[in-house]
Order: structure tokens, then sequence, then C-alpha cells
């Protein structure tokens, strides 16, 4: 079975999703194409085919004929766009119908058999769970950080964490995503940069979002026609993949009013939707300096500048989540001009590497989500950028898709700097964000995340508490949210960077990003065990060490990357190290270093010596095939003998200890920096990089 | 004495030439950097206040980004026309041969490889100092 599920942490019990899942089906026959088998609770009468290449008219009506089946395309083809389609195979993927009376495996069966089909799908609808641990509680309105006027800015220790003891007992000042100074000084966000939450819906009417909700420039609200004919009638705020339908396949999807508040009750809980979307959007951009309530990371200043929220909704009450569903809202975000995607759901279950995932998963979605990246939609990068929550199961490792080696797999960590009891870390997880935590304190919920929520929702999850909140503000945990903190950031870094006219390219960016942090190996390292004030066991630390991606995001050091790294400085004539904290944030002593290159034009402009590290087998280094400088400690060490200039590059791993993708278990991405390095007579800094 | 001293200074005699203290407080900025090899195309803005009290203040900007900001000590040797110091942290600098004429100030590195030329000039512009990482 094939869910994607919503990273929201359950309270009174981790193990709160129900889906059972089922490995990929092995070959039989070597003529098949691969059926990806996604589970048992698979629709009955519809599977995704992928064609070898795309097929014209004649030969779908043909294969129709022949397997007795419907066959439409799942993506509509966006002018303009079509060869990005095809290099990703969108053109080629296609829903397979049947009638109920067909049984679908034998359907599959046959149509795997056919010399035309590359893979097949099965497709599924399935449950979101993720409803417990949301607390519509009224904040208490704690001083702010006089950056902007919201009353519940103080509570946001996730944004300034000024080290409040009443917020958790372990608050740890500068747990944060270090953005107040931005505010303040650099950029609040950019309309034009556009962040799809691909989630639950989001309440576009909400008080604190409505001014910062993208609205589609070419649709007419509620007139039931596609003005601006991309296929989706009605689409103004985004669109709801799950609810919408059409008559046949040349028709645009209708029926997809963006919807937020269905729920249903099963025993005696309320099940169903969640306000997670709503949440997620307000720590993107909340409208920031409005007076009301809360703040979002990429809010504006409250001039109407904050960057805008799509939304793409892909659960609905108890329904949504399918490779389909999913699929489809991503090529959306895309074609309609998202910047970033902020996506806080996976699969929860391990796979051995990416190729795994491929072929016990299928690939529609990693498809669409390279589709996504592929394309550009601002004019700072030559592509976009998906975000992922890493999981909640306090799994050794990250949760696909966001797992997948290029793709940016975020986790969880408190006001304490310290790992949350429920983030998945390891191989696949690329950096870390505030997720929140109960526990820090007796009232539980001061030390998760707080943001917007629908009003309309019921207290869900809580026995017999089936009266609506009526509130806008809650409080929530997870990995979901920690998503949407990077997500957020990245959007303010687009801001700023588009403001400053400067151009990346997409993997640049990423790099970037991944380099942007804050170490917090150093506090983890720093303890056996993390204790809780309230009713949570004790969490060991040793196993978290080194796996949190490569540390903490921090939006003032992105500014600064995109600013421009600073050159670095050495002296002549002895050897020495230099600081690599400005290239790779102050994670630069934790990583896992891969390579250093050295040009021949630098060696020479410099009169590099050659030079050996020492205590190799206690302290790890990484050498110049040459010989002339190393990595050890997080340090660049050099031995200059004359005045000159020059860059070496140096990569490291951009989460963990290895390097993942294809058939490489999983792990983090390639992190490249091109540092500049002048040698100096005069330097005497000794790695100060002072210029006297 | 002072009338005599105006008067002998009419009298048309000169005055016993004086060498000036050397003296490097006050603020400067880097004006030139003479090396024996280029430093390539890398932009350097750097600023010192030598205060009176021997505590120094550098802001510089080496390349792309901001300005970094480092404080500490220093000691003019003026006898041997030596400048060295050290940063907050504890690390040395210098020592260098400093010179003055004027407005300018000269630091040769110990090496000889390395003339760095700076002008006095009012106050660190305030580009300098809201502009730090």
């Amino acid at each position: 079975m094939k869910s994607f599920k919503l990273f929201l942490v359950a309270i009174t019990s981790m193990a709160f999703f129900s889906c059972v899942q089922k490995e990929g089906m092995e070959l039989v026959d070597e003529n098949m194409a691969p059926i990806v088998r996604l589970g048992e609770d698979v629709l009955s009468d519809v599977v995704m085919v992928k064609f070898v290449s795309a097929p014209d008219e004649s030969r779908l009506q043909e294969l129709e004929t022949e397997y007795g089946v419907t066959l439409e395309k799942v993506f509509k083809s966006t002018p303009g766009r079509e060869e990005l389609e095809r290099r990703f195979g969108l053109d080629r993927w296609y829903e397979a119908s049947f009638s109920e009376a067909d049984d679908v495996d034998t359907k599959a069966l046959k149509l795997s058999r056919d010399r035309f089909i590359e893979m097949v799908e099965y497709e599924s609808i399935y449950r979101n769970d993720a409803q417990d641990g949301v607390y519509a509680a009224a904040p208490v309105t704690r001083a702010g950080n006089g950056v902007f006027n919201d009353p519940y800015l103080g509570n946001q220790w996730h944004y300034k964490n000024t080290g409040n003891a009443t917020i958790s007992k372990s608050v740890k000042a500068g747990a944060d995503v270090n953005v107040s100074d931005v505010w303040a000084t650099l950029t609040c966000g950019d309309p034009d940069i556009i962040v799809a939450v691909v989630d639950e819906g989001v309440k576009y009417t909400h008080p604190d979002l409505a001014d910062n909700m993208w609205t589609n420039p070419g649709e007419i609200p509620g007139n039931g026609i596609d003005d601006d004919a991309n296929g989706f009638i009605d689409d103004v705020y985004g669109f709801n993949f799950v609810t919408a339908s059409r008559n046949k396949s040349s028709d645009p999807w209708g029926n997809g009013a963006i919807s937020w508040d269905k729920t249903h009750v099963e025993g005696k809980q309320v099940k169903g939707d969640s306000g997670h979307g709503t949440h997620c959007a307000g720590t993107i951009a909340a409208v920031n300096n409005n007076g009301k309530g809360v703040c979002g990371i990429a809010g504006g200043s409250g001039k109407k500048d904050g960057c805008r929220i799509m939304s793409c909704q892909i659960f609905s009450d108890d329904r949504g989540g399918s490779s389909s569903i999913t699929s489809r809202a991503i090529k959306y975000a895309a074609d309609m001009g998202a910047s970033v995607i902020s996506c806080s759901f996976g699969i929860s279950r391990a796979y051995s590497s990416d190729n795994a995932y491929i072929k016990n998963q299928g690939t529609v979605e990693i498809d669409a989500i390279h589709y996504f990246e592929a394309c550009s939609n601002n004019p700072v990068l030559d592509g976009n950028i998906a975000i992922f929550a890493a999981g909640n199961e306090t799994h050794d490792f990250a949760h696909y898709p966001g797992a997948f080696y290029d793709i940016i797999s975020v986790s969880a960590f408190g006001p304490d700097f310290l790992p949350t009891f429920y983030t998945n870390y390891g191989p696949g997880c690329n950096i870390s964000a505030p997720g929140g935590e109960a526990y820090h304190v007796t009232n539980r919920w001061d030390s998760m995340v707080l943001s917007t929520l629908p009003s309309e929702l019921p207290q869900l999850g809580l026995e017999g508490a089936y009266n609506k909140t009526g509130l806008d503000y809650g409080f929530m945990n997870g990995t979901s949210m920690a998503c949407p903190h990077v997500s957020g950031v990245v959007a303010l870094g687009l801001s700023y960077a588009k403001k400053l006219g400067k151009k990346f390219s997409r993997d640049e960016f990423k790099r970037m990003i991944l380099a942007s942090v804050n170490d917090i190996d150093q506090y983890i390292g720093s303890k056996l065990e993390k204790t809780y004030a309230y009713s949570q066991s004790p969490l060991k630390m040793a196993p978290y060490y080194h796996k949190m991606g490569t540390g903490a995001i921090d939006a003032w050091r992105l500014m600064m990357h995109i600013e421009g790294l600073p050159t670095l400085t050495s002296g002549i004539g002895r050897q020495q190290w230099i600081d690599l904290t400005s290239a790779f944030g102050t994670a630069s002593v934790s990583l896992t270093y891969l390579s250093i290159e050295v040009p021949a034009e630098t060696v020479a402009s410099m009169g590099l010596q050659k030079i050996t590290p020492t205590n190799t087998d206690k302290y790890p280094a990484v050498m110049d095939q040459n010989g002339y400088a190393f990595v050890q400690f997080g340090r660049l060490y050099v031995h200059p003998t004359a005045v000159g200039s020059g860059k070496i590059s140096i990569s490291a791993v951009g989460g963990g200890d290895h390097v993942g993708g294809d058939n490489n278990p999983p792990g983090g991405m390639v992190l490249t920096q091109s540092v500049s390095l002048i040698a100096r007579d005069a330097d005497g800094g000794n790695g100060t990089g002072g210029w006297l | 004495m002072a009338c005599v001293a105006l008067f002998s200074a009419c009298n048309g005699k000169d005055p016993e030439p004086t060498v000036p203290q050397l003296d490097v407080t006050g603020i400067w900025e880097l004006s030139s950097v003479s090396t024996k090899a280029s430093v390539g195309s890398v932009t350097v803005s750097v600023y010192i206040d030598f205060a009176a009290d021997n505590s120094f203040t550098l802001y510089q900007k080496i390349g792309e980004g901001r300005f970094a900001k480092f404080t500490g000590s220093y000691n003019l040797d003026k006898d041997a026309a030596q400048l060295s110091g050290s940063y907050a942290g504890g690390s040395a600098w210098g020592p260098y041969s400093a010179s003055r004429e004027g407005n300018t100030l000269t630091l040769a590195s110990a090496g000889g490889k390395e003339v760095d030329s700076y002008k006095k000039i009012e106050a660190i512009p305030a580009s300098v100092t809201e502009n730090l990482y």
C-alpha cells in the first residue's frame, strides 16, 4: 500500500499510523514490465502505467480494446513545458481504469506483459491518520522580540528563542531559525516567491493568512469555468486534488474547492482534517506585523510584501495521499508558479536505496518532484526546490521521498537544541529545524510550534471533545512542523537574492541551504540523555550524534551565503589552519568531508608546500590528491610559501557520513564549496583571518 | 621665554629640527597593498581604529560578503618603529615596520614582501559598521 502520511506527532502514541506496507512483487516473467505492488488497500478499478514512449491515439485505442481498459493521461500537458515533461516522463504516465467486474490483478498482469508498457503501479487512496496532537489552545502572550507587533510572536521560540524557561525547562537560547535580524535588516519576503503547501487544504480565509495567499490571476472564482484553460476549474488559491473529478479525460478537473474542516467520528474520536496544512502555511508565511496572532518566516512586514502560499490539497478528511493525487498536485505547483513545495508527508518505511524505493513504491511522484525542481519559477534560480519532512517514527533513517539523494529532508529539534523524541535521523536526513516537542513544561504545548489553525476544527483526537474550538491558533509538533521552517527560510532566501539581483543554480542554492547551519552536535555530544519535565522517558543522545543532517538551519547564515562568501586569508612560511565556518557554518567541525581539490594554479600562485596530517588514525583527514592541503577537525590546512591567491574546492556530505543515490544506501547529497584564499606575508592571525 | 623664542624665531635663524614621535592613534583606511605577487582580483577594504588606550578595532571585508570585526590590543615600539599586537582571542600579529608621513601610515611586513598603506580618516563609515556579519 502506498500512502503518503503527514508527519505530525501524536502525543499519546507513537504508533498512530495504521497503514500496512507490502514489498514490491517479484518479477516472475522476464518479459513483464515491473509491477509495483503498492499495497492491500488499492483501488479496485484503476492502475497507473508508464509507457516506454508516449503513445499516440491509435496505440491507446488498440490497448483499450485489447485489454478492456480506459486510458487517461495522469498529467495535463502545460504549454511551454513539453520538453521538461518529456524529460521526466510525465507524458508517458496514464491511468488505466477497469470496470468493477474486472480483477485488477489480472488486468495489471496483462498490461505488464505489453511491450509498450514500462511499469505498472497500483493506485490507491488511503486515510490520513495524522490528526492527534493538535493543541488549539489560546497561547499566553509573551513579550515579543520588537520586530513586529503580532501578539503571539513572543511565543514563537522557534523564530527567536530567548531562553525563556516557561517555554521549556531545558530551553537553550538560540535554538531557533535565527530570523529576527533578517526581518529587521534584510528582507521579510517577496510576493513573487510562491510556496506550495502540499498537504491538507490551507484555510485561505484565515485572518492571518488571507493577505499572503497566492491567487490565480487567470481564474474567476466560482463561475464553474476553467477560465485560464490550465485544466482546473475555479483554482483560485490552489486546488483540492482529492475531491477533483471530471467526466472524461478531455474535460478540466472540477469539484476541487479547497477544504480544511472535513471530519468524521469513529467510535468516540473525531478523525479527519487536523489543520495540518493551515499550520504549515502559517509557519511559512503567516502575515507579519498586522497586529494579529502569529508571524510567518517569510510573511512580509505588514505591507502585503510577504511570500505567497499556494494550497495544493492532497488530503481531505480520511481521503487522499495517493501517488496520482500527490503527483498531480506537485505538477500543478510547478506549472502555476511555485518556487518551493513544502511537503510534510512521506512513506514510513525503510528502503535500502533510491532504486529500491522506485522498485517497490514506484516513480510517478519522483518524476513529478524532479519535474518541479527542473522548472524555474523565479528570477533567482534555474529551478525550484522541494523540501520534505524526515518522519516521526524515531527511525534511524529519513522517510522517502524526502530521503531521495537529491531532495532535502528535514529532521526536528526542540527548544533545547536537542533532537526531539519522535524525529527520524540518520541516512537521508539533510538538515534540522525546530519541530517542537511536548513534555518540556507541564502544560505540554508551549514547547511545541505555534502557528495558524482553522477555527472550525473540533479538538481532534481527544475522546469526547467534539466541540469546535473557535480558535485561530494552536500548537503542533513534528517533522511536519520542521519542514515548513526550512521552506520558509528558503523562500526568504529567494526573496533576498531577488532583491540583490543575484542568480544561482538550483544545486548551488541547495548547497548554500545545507551549509547555512549551526552545529547541533555540540549539544548532542555533551549529554548522555535528554530528560523531560513531564511524562516522557529520557532519550539517549548517542544515536543522534552526527545524524541530524548538516546542522540547524540558520536564516541569517543563508542570507550571508547569498551575499557572498568572504575570501579566507593565510600567512606564508608556515603550515597553518584556516577556519571553514564561513563556508560550511559552525557545523564545519562535525561534517564528514569527502575530498579536497587544489588546482595547479593555486599551488603555483601561493607556492604551496606538500604537507601531511598527523594522528589520522584517531582524527580522520581528507587530503588533496597531490598532498598540498588537507581538512582535519573541520579546518583547512595549507603551507603557502608565496604571496598569492587561488581557489580550493572542498566537498562534504550534506547530511550524514556517506552519499546516497542510485543503489547506494540512503545518504546525504554532495556538498561542495569553492573557497577563495589569499596568502599574505603580513598575515599573523593564526587562523583568525584578521588583516593585521 | 616665549617672547625670546618668538624673537629668536624672527631673527632669521631656523629652529633645531625635531623628529616627531611616531603616532598611530586614530582611524585608518587601507589605501594600497603592495606585494610581490598579485592577490588576484580580490577586493580588500580595511578600517582600523587604533585607540589611545592601546586597543584596536579592525573592520575588514575581503572579497565578497560583509565586514568582519576584530578587536584586540596593540603595542608600538616607537624607538624601533615597530607595531605589533594580538587579537582578542590571543593570536599575535606583527611586528610591522611602521612609518608615518602626514596622514599616511605605512606598515611593512617583517618578511618585507608586503607593504600596506593607510590614510587617516575622521570616522569609520556607517556603511561599514552597519554591514557586519
